[in-house]
């Protein structure tokens, strides 16, 4: 196949060189010369060879002409070619990444539109009858069939707007890898059009996206040359839930593209600047943390947003939406063995002093409001106006003490036990108040005896979408794997509960319902000599995992985490909330959508949700009406303009069909690809050149000067 | 005004119509152009010995004198002798033939011998004249009169036959005929059939005592093959014609020419005889200093 075959009729020139010769050879210049004897001999000794040397002159030229006008011809290899049928019907899927980096504009237009319009260039060029689908990154592969109908899919192209991303280009292109599997069309196709941003190809290896059946994809790549976007990072609490007047730091980064910038950035609080700082990043590619300090005035739900006010050409990264809790100091029990009062090496201290810093007590910012007390006072103290127990290292707890705690917890309280040195003396010594009946049915473990690892064990990677460990916010907020565990009591877990967080896949985290509240049962605590989590290096892991596990049993906010745009979620409330309505507010949505919050888990699974926001869930209690929150953001990820290596999308795809292509002129020659095969003109220049050059050798040896020295003597006959 | 040197330039030679001022143009043109040369007479006959002074040629010292007598003498000839000296000339039909339009080489060899007449007769040297094709056409006897170069000026300027070529035959006929020593200057292309028997007849002549000087004379096509593309040739003599390419044969052929020459000076300078290639776009003193070289290096 060719390119421009037209260009073949000049292939006639290469007989030139022939046609010459044979011309000049029929008109020879006759003279008289007398040496006319030499000329014989010479004539009959090299005549021969004279002629094959100008014969094999003659076929260099021509072959050198002929492949000059196959280089114009720019021939195509179609043997890699599965639909080669021009006109044959196809079956299309046109796949649109619709991540929020296609929302980049550039020259008055986005990427997206950039790529709708290549997209109704295609569709219009394709063959009547064919079958096209449209697939995005919010589509519902369930959903998805091809149609015939082109303009029902030009519609649906030009309707596609920027969606928030609920899957990967690379689970679309299966799901059209597997759409073309199951049909009959002998020409099937994928087209992508992507920005071709680091994001919606990341964590993907080699040969992760090869096509089955041999189906070409076509990337058509619609990004810009130079990225001038400034994007906001995740923005960071100082703390999920706050004291009212006790000051919450939002911090947010602010990074450039390949242009210094300098921008403002603000802090809006229910639609009202609060804050304002100006940005100066000097250098391309930079980086900037910008931190706002605010106190909020008043309880209830805190929501807000970081933004850049200038805009830019992708505006999807400008603002970050934060939700906070104000409230007033969470009640908490802090239990500790012996009859001493907690000191610093103390396990009873360390959780006291990681639920509310003695700094920021004193200050009145502290967001718990722990009691010490003794576990001989346990049974006397009122337990009531705690919304949790936090039992550490507790030995020698009476039996009233744990009838107590479970009229407590059967109420609605929290508990938490934390394993330690006291504990494990106890259950050593097999007089433990924890094998009693009445700690077993509360605490719904068996503990057992010390399990010492000397050398330290890392705890197993969590899931960090158990509500257990929200405040972790999906990994963000801290790494579990890194804490070091060095003794723990053994735990056998009884029927209804669930192991959290193990070490070497032996429980070490275990949550359970009772009655109307939660128990979860540490195996080590944060002594030195049991586990890292009281290290300096890991009091951000302690913190949070207390922070984390108040919120659990205490039941007091919702789940806190991490929410993606456009899939169903799963929002976790307070027990008390169990079994009534909740109602959804926030942007996108056509009204209120009301749902019922599952009375045995307290937990509603909310709609997809579509675009980044503040979103409020309102809940009437008999007390009043209750305000929970949920903020949805752009992930980080989708804004990353860092454009992914061509050479990097074909190892995806691995060899064989995947072409990239950008532009007008990158689709032209896309389609011939895609339809004729791969040009070849490239393999042809070399060939070229080496016949040139032979041509040259060929000739000058051939009309070497005889006066040169060339030729001995040779004897006269 | 031409100068006398721009007479030694064949296309200038070519315009004159008298042969005698030809020779004559030729001759002072050379001379004139001589300088430091190591032209120092044409005879070959020994004179006297005079004592070496410092100042002259070392190359001219007789060493054999030296070795006699442990003192140094230089060798003097004659300028004035009787030497007979014969102008063998080839009139053959392969000898009419310019390739560019110029001279032919028959031309060419009646203006060097010409030239050669009215030197020798310049120092009174007796001068005769053989002309032949496939035969002896003309022989004057020599003589050292004005009137006998005149004489072979105008049978020299006499149109020749046209006949083919017998060299070997008439070298042998000459050899025969000329009895007294003498000095024998032969102009031809030497295009016989039998080189063999050219050789044979060239060292009769060296056999009956001559003194011999073989001026072999090309044409600039025939010495260079300059010619290109496809060629219809044709042999004046042979009447045979060839069609070949001028490239293809060029190297093959200047390696025969040049084995043929070589085969020829062997054979000549074997006898102590001189051979002085020379083709028609050389000029004239070109071909008289390389002949008058030869000549001093062997006496």
């Amino acid at each position: 196949m060719w390119i421009n075959a037209a260009m073949l009729a000049a292939l006639v020139v290469a007989a030139l060189p022939v046609i010459v010769h044979l011309v000049m050879r029929g008109r020879p210049r006759q003279m008289d010369f007398p040496a006319l004897r030499f000329v014989r001999q010479s004539h009959l000794a090299s005549a021969g060879r004279t002629r094959l040397k100008r014969w094999l002159l003659l076929a260099l030229r021509a072959a050198a002409l002929a492949l000059f006008v196959l280089v114009l011809a720019r021939p195509i290899d179609s043997s890699g070619v599965v639909a080669s049928y021009q006109d044959a019907p196809a079956a299309a899927v046109l796949c649109f990444d619709t991540s929020a980096s296609m929302q980049y504009r550039h020259l008055g237009q986005s990427r997206l539109e950039t790529a709708q319009q290549l997209a109704a260039r295609i569709l219009a060029g394709l063959p009547s009858g064919s079958r096209t689908a449209v697939l995005h990154l919010a589509t519902d592969p369930a959903t998805v069939a091809l149609s015939d109908a082109a303009g029902q899919t030009a519609d649906e192209i030009r309707r596609l707007g920027p969606t928030s991303r609920s899957d990967s280009v690379a689970a679309m292109l299966r799901t059209a890898g597997r759409l073309l599997d199951r049909v009959g069309e002998a020409r099937r196709e994928i087209y992508l059009f992507t920005d071709m941003a680091d994001g919606a190809w990341s964590g993907l290896e080699a040969d992760a996206l090869a096509t089955q059946g041999r189906v070409p994809v076509y990337v058509m790549d619609v990004s810009a040359d130079e990225n001038q976007n400034l994007a906001l990072g995740p923005v960071e609490l100082s703390s999920r839930r706050v004291s009212v007047h006790a000051p919450l730091a939002v911090t947010v980064s602010v990074s450039c593209g390949d242009r210094p910038a300098q921008r403002t950035a603000v802090l809006e609080i229910d639609g009202q600047i609060r804050r304002r700082q100006t940005v100066r990043l000097d250098q391309p590619h930079s980086v900037r943390a910008v931190t706002f300090d605010y106190q909020p005035t008043e309880r209830g739900l805190l929501q807000g947003s970081v933004a850049l006010l200038e805009p830019d050409p992708l505006a999807a990264d400008n603002r970050r939406f934060f939700t906070v809790e104000v409230s007033e100091p969470a009640s908490v029990a802090v239990v500790y063995g012996g009859t001493r009062a907690p000191q610093a090496g103390d396990a009873a201290f360390a959780v006291d002093q990681a639920l509310a810093p003695s700094p920021l007590r004193a200050e009145g910012r502290a967001s718990v409001a722990p009691e010490l007390l003794a576990a001989h006072d346990l049974a006397a103290a009122s337990l009531g106006g705690h919304e949790a127990v936090f039992l550490v290292d507790a030995a020698g707890v009476a039996p009233d003490a744990w009838r107590a705690l479970d009229d407590f917890v059967t109420r609605g309280g929290g508990l938490v036990v934390i394993a330690g040195e006291g504990t494990a003396a106890e259950l050593a010594a097999g007089r433990s108040s924890y094998d009693s009946p009445a700690a077993r049915r509360l605490l719904g473990v068996r503990l057992g005896k010390v399990v010492p690892s000397p050398n330290g064990m890392p705890v197993d990677p969590p899931d960090y979408a158990d509500a257990a460990l929200a405040a972790f916010d999906g990994g963000a907020g801290g790494d579990l794997a890194a804490v070091t565990v060095y003794r723990r009591l053994a735990i056998q877990p009884e029927a209804g509960r669930r192991t959290v967080l193990t070490v070497g896949g032996q429980p070490l985290l275990v949550v359970g319902g009772h009655g109307q509240g939660t128990v979860a049962v540490l195996a080590a605590g944060p002594q030195a000599d049991w586990s890292s989590l009281g290290s300096f290096r890991r009091a951000n892991e302690c913190v949070v995992l207390l922070e984390s596990l108040l919120g659990h049993v205490a039941g007091q906010s919702g789940r806190q985490g991490r929410y993606d745009i456009g899939r169903e979620l799963t929002f976790a409330f307070p027990r008390a909330m169990g079994g009534m309505d909740c109602v959804l507010t926030g942007p996108g949505l056509e009204g209120a959508v009301t749902r019922r919050i599952a009375a045995q888990t307290a937990t509603a699974v909310l709609p997809p949700l579509e675009q980044p926001g503040n979103y409020q869930l309102r809940v009437d209690l008999p007390t009043g009406p209750r305000r929970l929150g949920l903020s949805l953001n752009v992930e980080t990820q989708e804004s990353v303009l860092r454009v992914r290596p061509t050479a990097d999308v074909e190892k995806f795809f691995g060899p064989g069909l995947v072409h990239v292509a950008q532009g007008v002129e990158g689709l032209r020659h896309a389609e011939t690809l895609v339809r004729q095969g791969r040009e070849r003109t490239g393999q042809l220049i070399p060939i070229l050149m080496a016949v040139m050059v032979l041509e040259v050798l060929v000739a000058n040896r051939f009309h070497r000067d005889p006066s040169s020295g060339q030729g001995g003597a040779k004897a006269v006959s | 005004m031409p100068t006398a040197e721009s007479y030694l330039r064949p296309e200038v030679i070519q315009q004159v119509q008298r042969l005698d001022l030809k020779a004559r143009f030729i001759v002072e043109g050379f001379i004139a152009g001589l300088h430091d040369s190591p032209y120092h007479g044409l005879s070959v006959e020994f004179s006297e010995h005079r004592k070496y002074t410092p100042g002259d040629d070392p190359g001219l010292i007789d060493y054999n004198a030296w070795a006699r007598t442990d003192k140094l003498y230089i060798r003097k000839y004659r300028a004035e002798t009787n030497l007979a000296c014969w102008l063998l000339v080839d009139q053959s039909r392969s000898m009419d033939y310019a390739s560019g339009g110029g001279m032919t080489k028959l031309e060419y060899a009646i203006c060097l011998a010409a030239a050669m007449g009215y030197m020798m007769t310049g120092q009174q040297d007796a001068v005769g004249l053989v002309t032949f094709d496939d035969r002896v056409r003309q022989f004057i006897q020599p003589r050292s009169s004005r009137r006998q170069l005149m004489g072979i000026l105008a049978a020299l300027a006499q149109p020749p036959a046209g006949a083919g070529t017998a060299l070997a035959d008439c070298l042998n006929q000459v050899a025969s005929r000329i009895r007294k020593r003498s000095l024998m200057v032969l102009f031809s292309d030497l295009l016989d059939e039998d080189v063999d028997r050219t050789v044979e007849a060239l060292h009769h002549l060296r056999f009956r005592g001559h003194d011999l000087v073989v001026f072999h004379v090309l044409d600039e096509a025939e010495a260079h093959f300059p010619m290109e593309g496809p060629l219809q040739l044709h042999d004046p003599e042979s009447d045979e014609s060839l069609a070949t390419d001028a490239e293809s044969v060029r190297a093959e052929y200047l390696a025969r020419l040049a084995a043929f020459k070589d085969r020829l000076r062997d054979a000549l300078e074997g006898q102590k005889a001189d051979f002085v290639p020379v083709d028609t776009s050389m000029q004239f003193d070109k071909a008289l200093t390389s002949y008058l070289l030869n000549r001093r290096k062997r006496y």
